[in-house]
């Protein structure tokens, strides 16, 4: 017998405590879960009667970004100075430490890789040690840390350290043509990446 | 497959040409790609059904801009969840409507923004016909039709929950009917709408 909620649900019409008691339900209901599928089928198929209008070309950037807003890290040719220094305001002491070069594309003897619009800098050394800087990312999620993740010759992402506030110091090197990504996980970090990206940046 | 560089650079000569060849992907593999990390497949996805998942938000939410949150939300939850999904062999449209559907809700009620008025005008033919592709026109008439063969109050317990956001409780309120009553118009009616869609063949799956 199926459970008289399973409609209601697929039509997404219970409030939130009848949502928890009927999945609880759920979990220990075969019946249910078969009759649910084709009452979401039929509840999805009404989707297409609505007006149709065409969205926004941006929408479709937006979500294509929303997994993860990808940054492209481009070695910088010409800098500016003034702006590359108000650009790495956020970490002043690290810049004085390394302190800025006039020199091309790099600081310090670093690499320098910037992503378009300042989203983010990643500096290189000679033996592939980095330092990460991430602007605008919101504060993570209460009881959640960023986690910085290296990924080199098509192996996995490896753990290379956290941000704290827009900073990470990588913990792992990163070899020219590996990718660098953050995601929030939960405090204390993860083996292997759980949440979101929410930067991606490759250093070709 | 596009890569990173590919995504970033946007709509080059290589990125049309990745477009081209994930068009001939099934839904299922594109969520694959999508739970391995690949923006491609994303917008491919989106190329499939962004257009009807906004459709409905906005029929929900009634504002352009909520609308667009709630398919922006809707597609995080598939990039998300994509891997969990696949292991569970649902139809991935049914379950992108759905995210979209429950986003487009959420918001709805949060704003306390809804109408209540979305039955006269369902019957009606959209706008500008001209630019929607042949497969959607295809899927409507098919739904319309099914969805005329309910009884008046079974459609209308659907319609209200569906495109209102209502909650059953609130349905029974501004229908004045027990919530019993409300809660088996809606399992009578959703699943005689299943069954008139099986018998006129319908695939919600875009082709």
């Amino acid at each position: 017998m199926t459970h008289p909620e399973a409609a209601a649900f697929a039509l997404d019409a219970l409030d939130t405590d009848e949502v928890t008691e009927f999945e609880r339900h759920l979990e220990s209901c075969p019946a249910c879960e078969d009759e649910l599928e084709g009452l979401q089928v039929a509840a999805a198929a009404l989707a297409f009667v609505v007006e149709l209008p065409v969205p926004r070309p941006e929408l479709r950037s937006r979500v294509v970004d929303t997994g993860a807003p990808v940054v492209a890290l481009r070695r910088r040719l010409r800098p500016r100075l003034a702006p590359a220094a108000a650009a790495l305001a956020a970490c002043a002491a690290i810049v004085l430490a390394i302190g800025p070069s006039r020199d091309g594309g790099s600081i310090g003897g670093m690499d320098r890789f910037d992503a378009r619009g300042s989203k983010a800098t990643l500096l290189v050394g000679e033996a592939g040690e980095a330092v990460l800087v991430a602007r605008r990312l919101p504060p993570p999620p209460a009881g959640m840390v960023y986690e910085v993740w290296v990924t080199a010759g098509g192996g996995a992402a490896r753990p290379a350290g956290e941000l704290h506030g827009s900073l990470a110091v990588l913990t792992r090197q990163v070899p020219r043509g590996a990718t660098v990504a953050v995601s929030a996980e939960p405090f204390g970090g993860s083996p292997r990446p759980t949440g979101p990206l929410v930067l991606q940046a490759t250093t070709t | 497959m596009a890569t990173v560089t590919d995504f970033l650079r946007g709509p080059t000569d290589s990125q049309t040409a990745s477009r081209r060849d994930l068009g001939h992907l099934s839904d299922e593999a594109l969520l694959a790609l999508v739970s391995r990390g690949d923006h491609a497949a994303l917008g491919e996805l989106y190329d499939r059904y962004g257009r009807v998942g906004y459709g409905l938000a906005l029929r929900i939410v009634r504002d352009r801009a909520l609308a667009e949150d709630a398919v922006q939300e809707g597609f995080l939850a598939v990039w998300r969840s994509a891997g969990t999904f696949l292991a569970q062999h649902g139809k991935p449209s049914t379950w992108i409507l759905t995210l979209i559907h429950r986003r487009a809700v959420d918001l709805v009620r949060r704003e306390e923004r809804r109408r209540a008025d979305p039955i006269d005008e369902l019957a009606q033919p959209t706008g500008d016909a001209t630019d929607e592709e042949a497969w959607l026109r295809a899927q409507r008439q098919v739904v319309q039709e099914a969805l005329r063969k309910l009884p008046d109050e079974q459609r209308e317990a659907i319609e209200l929950a569906y495109y209102g956001g209502f909650t059953q409780s609130e349905l029974a309120e501004r229908l004045g009917q027990p919530l019993g009553t409300i809660k088996s118009r809606m399992f009578a009616g959703l699943r005689r709408l299943r069954e008139l869609l099986a018998e006129a063949g319908l695939d919600v799956d875009a082709p």
